[in-house]
């Protein structure tokens, strides 16, 4: 609704400014970037196939949007590419003339590292580090995902009946922690005869194992299972046993239509367009550019029917506050825990 | 009663030139037809395959890389083959080489030269791989047990072990499945800035000393008889245990050094699946070798091409990685088979008494 109303003010605002220009006698402009237009080639690699529909179809989706939208972005990439032949792909893109990298899992890391010093003119960028892994030419991004994780955890605590949750998780990464614990801390602080089963798969991407850990996981007593692993398959695997899901990603409803409570949604336009505008205006800086709901690269899908309308307006509203920055979800290493 | 039979005959060499050029036409010709059913345009994606593999200098480099690991672990299981011993389990062993390699790398630490550190760790892969073919070789001397299920078997237990040591002993504190980056004295040095390594030299050493063994030593005749007849060997008073025993020390010794050579000048750093299939694919360079070293070289060099191929198929053109691997399969298939049933030839006829039947 918000966003009907802001364009209809846009599309007002529009049209007085073209009939003022008229009736002031300015001949109408044609719009010209300012900036001439260099091409700047985006090379990306993913470690699951661009088909996962998760983590690096999302990705995927997102990159090649903005190369639609702007011709002055060129975007090559390659999927599945294990960490030990990511070094290979990446000199390809660089011999191609790729001079933003985005190398998307965190354990390309050390590739970027050791390739970094080589090729200075080269921006390069993973996702989930921190301070310590950044270097000149090094970035690191991230969402903020267990900003939502807070929420399912609340859900999931007051929902559940047998007072089992289950995670699937993928590595033991920081990152995977910080949302791992704010679902755990969520679901205890509304509910404390909360267990939460955490398994770890040691893959990004590998379905049949994300389904076996998630069957698993609901034959321990779960009733709500999230993951935080590539592929939604872990989701279907609920909705097989007739139980609650939180997707991760891409939203989860197709893929388990009665078992989807909701999704964690990412969107990178906002966050790579950023990265990808300051390589090509100059102003290409390293940082750890960790977004959020307030920035809108996470968003929380609608809930689904199964949450009970009292649960869902609370839900709603702290959604808003997190967004709006009136609730801080604490990160795992910070003091408050 | 008539049917069809097939009969083992043997080659001129004229023959099997003729029929290896055919096997690699009708591969070519397999493999396009694929990526015309899925959509590729032909003319360009050979161009891209040309160049991304031999015809720029970045290419050839990495096609030399992918051909060290291939070579050193297709001699290791040519060697094996040739004393007639199925190993397939080179994967594994280049799997426990690398893993010795990072432990004893990260135990010692940056205080020693590179000129005692690189050797020491040649030895170190060399000792774990040869370890881990002899297992398959002992089990099969003393009860029988057959090396091909032994030796596949044992391929889990290393890619897990190294899974295992990358996640718990040697993992570097950031939670994924690596160890930290090996100390500079351990590195391989790379050339001109390219990931080619002085493994390359290592590779090409070790098969010139496997040509050398097979072909003036004493061993190497004995290797040979035995692999072509046992019983013949035994006879000559030759222990086909004690041959067997030698010919998977030197040859898991070797896929060994593949994995060192891949983890000391590619990767610097222990990691869980480091090997994308090297021990699995030397199989298929060692049948496409002839199992003679010179043809191991020659055919390490195709398949190191034909990887780095269908990568930039795949970075070039945008073709799925699945349909690259396919094209690769689909190409080994043809080669590798049409290499090996070349020998036998279909007879429509009665059983025969003296001739062989198959």
């Amino acid at each position: 609704m918000k966003r009907r109303i802001s364009g209809l003010v846009c599309a007002c605002l529009a049209l007085l400014l073209a009939v003022s220009l008229v009736a002031l006698g300015c001949p109408p402009q044609p719009v010209v970037d300012p900036v001439p237009v260099d091409i700047v080639t985006v090379g990306a690699i993913y470690i699951g196939p661009i088909g996962d529909y998760g983590w690096s179809y999302v990705a995927h989706r997102d990159l090649s949007y903005l190369a639609e939208k702007y011709d002055w972005i060129e975007y090559i990439y390659a999927d599945a590419v294990p960490f030990p032949e990511a070094e290979g792909v990446i000199r390809d893109f660089i011999d191609k003339g790729a001079t933003v990298i985005i190398a998307h899992s965190f354990g390309y890391r050390g590739v970027l590292h050791m390739l970094a010093p080589e090729f200075p003119e080269v921006k390069f960028h993973f996702p989930g580090g921190f301070q310590g892994h950044l270097m000149p030419n090094v970035a690191t991004y991230y969402w903020n995902e267990y900003e939502v994780r807070y929420l399912t955890g609340l859900i999931a605590g007051k929902m559940t009946e047998t007072n089992v949750l289950g995670f699937v998780a993928a590595h033991p990464i920081l990152r995977l922690i910080w949302g791992i614990n704010a679902h755990i801390y969520a679901a205890q602080r509304v509910n404390p005869d909360v267990t939460v089963h955490v398994t770890f798969a040691g893959v990004w991407y590998n379905p049949p194992l994300e389904k076996e850990i998630a069957h698993s996981l609901i034959d321990l007593g779960a009733d709500f299972i999230s993951y935080h692993t590539d592929s939604p398959a872990a989701g279907i695997a609920a909705q097989k046993r007739g139980v609650f899901a939180f997707g991760k990603a891409l939203c989860l409803v197709p893929f388990a239509p009665d078992a989807a409570v909701t999704t964690a949604l990412l969107d990178w336009t906002t966050l790579f367009k950023y990265l990808i505008q300051g390589v090509r205006d100059g102003t290409w800086q390293t940082g750890v550019f960790d977004w959020g709901m307030a920035e809108g690269t996470v968003k929380m899908a609608p809930l689904g029917p199964m949450v009970p309308p009292e649960l869902r307006e609370q839900i709603e509203l702290k959604a808003q506050q997190i967004r709006e920055g009136e609730l801080i979800v604490p990160r795992f290493d910070d003091p408050k825990w | 009663m008539s049917r069809l039979r097939f009969r083992e005959v043997s080659l001129s060499p004229r023959a099997t030139a003729l029929t290896t050029l055919l096997a690699l036409l009708a591969a070519i010709a397999a493999g396009a037809l694929l990526l015309f059913i899925t959509g590729v345009e032909l003319r360009p994606a050979a161009q891209i395959m040309f160049t991304g593999a031999l015809g720029s200098f970045r290419g050839l480099a990495d096609t030399l890389t992918l051909a060290i690991p291939l070579l050193l672990a297709g001699l290791g299981v040519a060697i094996a083959f040739k004393a007639g011993f199925w190993n397939i389990g080179a994967e594994g062993q280049i799997f426990m080489g690398g893993f010795a390699v990072a432990w004893v790398a990260l135990t010692l630490g940056d205080g020693l030269p590179s000129i005692i550190f690189v050797p020491l760790l040649i030895a170190a892969g060399f000792a774990a791989g040869a370890l881990w073919g002899l297992i398959p070789a002992l089990l099969k001397i003393r009860w029988k047990v057959h090396e091909v299920i032994s030796t596949i078997l044992l391929n889990h237990i290393a890619i897990l072990w190294v899974n295992f040591v990358v996640h718990g002993p040697l993992n570097d504190g950031f939670g994924m499945p690596f160890s930290p980056i090996l100390p500079r004295a351990a590195w391989l040095d790379r050339f001109l800035g390219t990931r080619l390594h002085e493994g390359v030299f290592i590779a090409v050493i070790a098969a010139i000393a496997i040509y050398i063994l097979l072909k003036y030593t004493s061993l190497g005749f004995k290797l040979r008889l035995v692999g072509a007849n046992p019983r013949a060997a035994r006879n000559c008073g030759i222990s086909p245990a004690t041959i067997i025993v030698i010919a998977m020390i030197i040859g898991g010794g070797l896929a060994g050094i593949a994995g060192m050579s891949e983890i000391t000048g590619v990767q610097r750093r222990l990691l869980d699946r480091f090997s994308p299939g090297f021990g699995f694919t030397a199989i298929g360079v060692a049948m496409l070798g002839k199992l003679h070293p010179a043809g191991v070289v020659v055919s390490a060099f195709f398949f190191g091409a034909l990887m780095r191929g269908s990568r930039a198929l795949q970075t070039g053109m945008g073709v799925p990685i699945a349909i690259a691997d396919i094209f690769v399969a689909i190409v080994i298939i043809f080669l590798v088979g049409g290499v090996l049933l070349a020998r036998y030839r279909p007879v429509w006829g009665k059983k025969e008494v003296n001739g062989k039947d198959v």
